[in-house]
């Protein structure tokens, strides 16, 4: 299982700039760009980037994002 | 290929007021277009009828979205909006294929949908073990070099 649940909470509808083992957040911002330059100012050469949904309820997608 | 779900916030609500965590179909790729890459988490979506990706990804990749060929497409509120198609590389696991890839403003986050994905794969979502089988149909792509 790979539980994101609680080192993404408080980031909801930022992209997430995560480690590349997924373990912890290295950077946030609105928008992708940012996220990934701010981990690689952190060093983290190879982030995996998540957009973390707007609302933590459900999901299906609609325009309202 | 198999990969766990993957557990995302939550909070609770009326319907669920014990909820704290989804879990969701949701696996590492790397999207490439040229010389450009990122890697992310990606949603497989069976409701989608193809991949649907938010337009800032194509924009950092160096993708000029809106010329690329334009569909039309809705979500479940029911209202359209407009989706640039582009072919880029998509690198999952072992393997790397094309796919034609629609991008989007109204995307909240990358989708992996039938035309362009799961069309390439046999799929296994086993939920009550939280895990995800892929394996490539045997005349698609190839292994990643």
């Amino acid at each position: 299982m790979n539980d994101l649940s609680e080192i993404l909470r408080g980031l909801e509808n930022q992209w997430v700039a995560l480690s590349h083992d997924e373990k912890k957040v290295v950077a946030a911002a609105l928008s992708l760009h940012q996220a990934k330059q701010k981990a690689l100012k952190k060093g983290e050469r190879h982030p995996v980037l998540v957009k973390v949904p707007a609302k933590s309820g459900g999901y299906v997608l609609s325009n309202r994002g | 290929m198999k990969f766990d779900y993957v557990d995302w916030p939550a909070s609770p609500s009326e319907a669920f007021p014990g909820r704290k965590k989804i879990s969701r179909p949701t696996i590492r790729i790397t999207a490439q277009f040229e010389k450009e890459s990122y890697e992310m988490l990606a949603l497989l979506d069976s409701g989608a009828d193809y991949c649907l990706f938010p337009a800032s990804i194509g924009e950092e990749l160096g993708l000029d979205i809106q010329s690329g060929p334009k569909d039309w497409t809705q979500g479940s509120d029911g209202r359209p909006f407009q989706v640039y198609f582009h072919e880029i590389t998509l690198i999952v696991g072992r393997y790397r294929i094309n796919a034609g890839v629609g991008f989007a403003e109204e995307c909240p986050w990358p989708l992996l949908g039938h035309a362009g994905f799961l069309e390439q794969f046999e799929v296994r979502l086993n939920f009550s073990r939280k895990r995800i089988e892929l394996k490539l149909s045997p005349s698609r792509s190839r292994p990643k070099k």
